[in-house]
């Protein structure tokens, strides 16, 4: 009888991996693009005061690559929200592939291109600042937040590729949800901020709020990182378990 | 060895059967032609057996696994169409490159011989191909795979005449030297008969019949001449196919299984006798005008 | 030899009437081995099944033996038997078909007779 081929789950995996990383490094080039409009944006600063006494001029400008940032947020998800389309799940099938291989490279392909993307978002607020020094001949420059010691740039770099992969999982998962009725394209914002809405305007509990507090008011890093990676966890297998029932070629 | 199984295999789009109690079994290495009209079934069954889509309710076996999330059964078989989504950000070259990492037994030498005998080019891009390109390159995927299964539907679209005679004889040529289950559908069956082994016809979603291309050939009988002559022959059969001639003649088809006496007989009465071709023949049965009010198992039976 | 597509002849059938010609004409010997199905099929672009078939019918009829895991082999009575078969069977239903004929056109037996001779004796003067 015939000579069946016995793959493994991991082995097949990873040659999804390699392929995707071949195949769809194109999600870069939005990557470069949106950073590179965030910057533009945060080129006008954020804010700026004047005063003036004895003589002296002092014009302060604010600028803050909170822009880069949230445009990398938005890219994440976006481009795990593409990855889910029909195209490119087919794209899985003209090799070997079964849904969880399938779904399992794409969640290593998306914390692959998040490292690069918070990597590039952190390098890119150094990049405004050396844009604004240069370019809009600022004379002196008071640097906050990441920058201001070696672990806490490590920490925030760490933080912003986790949250990266965060805003990737829920794109990746919004996108799942998708695929199983086009009426989620309407119903999938309408809901979620719908339930914002409700839930903020709640007096007993606050769900923004909480959110807020559960994730960006935790002190202690590794607990946040694990706040993070299990949030992240949690929703990919929401998504793997939704995609087990799908089709691809209808 | 059984490579497929399917019993009362049923596949509903909203309500709409396009596999209906389906039941057939396939052996291994078979080069099996699939024929049906447009929305038999055809496709349906190639994407249940593919693992793509989940059937609704009954059982379908590959490899005595259930091809749906299988990732055994999608190690070792291998599913071409004209819609082949290939990643479009790799060259023609690349997705040989990557096919052969992913497939096991892979045909290096037989990729790249056909790839420059039908001339592609290694940096050409598949979105960018003609229809006809398309379907020879994905036909170069589907047989330098050599998947133990291996399934074709409407391989030849858009191919010209030259091409796709070229492609049968690769076909035929792969499968001797190295035997394996082919599952092909076909809208021309005359053009690939003489490869196959087995026709399994569809219609409606079920199995019309199934049989060796050789009993296929000799199934039915074609049998002209005046209508009172032919009546009293045909009282207790079932045509097939019935064809008005000339004034008072008529063209019928029915099963082959007359005597050697009822053949001398007709043959004196100046009734002509004449094979129906296999492809007409899955014509007649399956084209909805041609049962007489009888059904398929009345002429079967 | 090219096959006849049109489906007045099974391909199994034509595929064994080669065969026999071969064994006819002397292009296979007795004992000699005949293609195997694979090559048959090869040559003749057809499923190996196909020719398989052509070579079970002939073997069946004593004109090929079978060496089993060999292949198949001429038979030493298979001219004979290929000679045999077709004048009881081709032939006779050729001339079947030629009397019929002559019954339709009103022909006499001696008419046809002597038809026959005609074309042997014209044959046999193309001949020498």
């Amino acid at each position: 009888m015939t000579s069946l081929t016995e793959v493994r789950t991991s082995e097949i995996i990873v040659k999804q991996y390699q392929y995707k990383l071949k195949a769809y490094m194109g999600v870069l080039t939005s990557l470069v693009t949106v950073q590179l409009l965030g910057l533009l944006f945060s080129l006008n600063g954020v804010g700026s005061r004047g005063t003036g006494t004895f003589g002296i001029n002092l014009d302060i400008n604010y600028y803050s690559a909170d822009m880069i940032i949230i445009f990398t947020f938005f890219w994440g998800f976006m481009s795990a929200l593409l990855m889910t389309t029909k195209a490119y799940r087919e794209d899985d099938f003209a090799f070997i592939t079964n849904r969880f291989s399938s779904n399992m490279s794409s969640v290593a392909f998306i914390a692959t291109v998040s490292v690069i993307g918070g990597l590039t978002a952190i390098m890119a607020g150094f990049l405004l600042k050396v844009v604004v020094y240069f370019i809009l001949g600022n004379k002196e420059i008071i640097g906050t937040g990441l920058a201001s010691g070696p672990l806490m740039f490590t920490e925030g770099l760490l933080a912003m590729i986790l949250l990266v992969f965060l805003f990737s999982s829920l794109g990746y998962l919004a996108g799942i949800i998708v695929q199983v009725h086009r009426v989620f394209v309407v119903l999938l914002p309408v809901l979620f901020f719908g339930c914002l809405q409700y839930l903020s305007s709640t007096e007993n509990w606050n769900l923004p709020a909480f959110m807020y507090e559960f994730y960006f008011q935790e002190s202690f890093f590794l607990l946040f990182a694990a706040k993070v990676v299990a949030s992240a966890a949690l929703v990919f297998t929401i998504a793997l378990w939704i995609s087990d029932q799908l089709e691809v070629k209808k | 060895m059984n490579i497929i199984e399917c019993r009362q295999l049923t596949k509903a789009y909203r309500g709409f059967k396009a596999l209906d109690q389906f039941s057939c079994t396939i052996e291994e290495n078979k080069l099996v032609g699939l024929v049906g009209r447009n929305g038999a079934g055809k496709t349906t069954l190639m994407k249940v057996l593919s693992g793509m889509l989940k059937e609704t309710s009954g059982e379908v076996k590959v490899f005595s696994h259930r091809p749906f999330n299988s990732l055994l059964v999608s190690a070792n078989s291998i599913f071409i169409d004209d819609q082949m989504n290939f990643p479009t950000a790799l060259s023609l070259a690349e997705i040989l490159e990557e096919s052969s990492k992913f497939y096991e037994h892979w045909n290096e030498e037989l990729a790249w011989h056909l790839f420059d005998y039908f001339g592609f080019h290694k940096k050409e891009y598949h979105k960018n191909l003609s229809k006809g390109k398309e379907s020879t390159f994905n036909m170069i995927v589907g047989l330098a795979a050599r998947c133990p299964l291996t399934i074709f539907d409407e391989p030849t679209t858009g191919m010209d005449a030259a091409v796709r005679k070229d492609f049968y004889r690769i076909l035929l040529k792969d499968y001797l030297a190295y035997p394996r289950t082919i599952l092909l559908s076909t809208h021309h069956l005359e053009e690939v008969e003489d490869q196959l082994e087995e026709v399994l016809l569809l219609n409606r979603g079920r199995e019309v019949l199934h049989m060796s291309i050789e009993e296929l050939r000799e199934f039915a009988i074609g049998l002209k001449g005046k209508r009172e002559v032919l009546a009293p022959y045909l009282a207790d059969r079932q045509p097939i196919y019935t064809e008005a001639f000339g004034m008072d003649e008529e063209y019928i088809v029915t099963r082959n299984n007359l005597s050697q006496k009822e053949k001398q007989d007709m043959k004196r009465e100046g009734i002509q006798f004449s094979g129906v071709s296999a492809s007409d023949l899955c014509i007649y049965l399956t084209s909805s005008g041609s049962h007489k009010g009888g059904t398929l198992d009345d002429i079967l039976n | 030899m090219i096959l006849n597509t049109d489906g007045t002849m099974p391909i199994y059938l034509q595929i064994a009437a080669w065969i026999e010609n071969e064994i006819l004409n002397g292009g296979l010997a007795a004992d000699e081995k005949v293609y195997s199905q694979y090559k048959l099929a090869d040559m003749y672009n057809i499923n190996p099944a196909t020719a398989a078939k052509g070579l079970t019918k002939l073997a069946e009829e004593g004109i090929l033996y079978d060496r089993r895991g060999i292949g198949k082999f001429v038979s030493s009575e298979a001219i004979k038997i290929i000679k045999d078969k077709r004048k009881n069977h081709t032939l006779k239903s050729m001339v079947e078909d030629l009397v019929q004929e002559a019954e339709r056109l009103d022909m006499s037996e001696e008419e046809l007779i002597s038809l026959i001779k005609e074309t042997k004796n014209r044959n046999k003067g193309g001949e020498e």
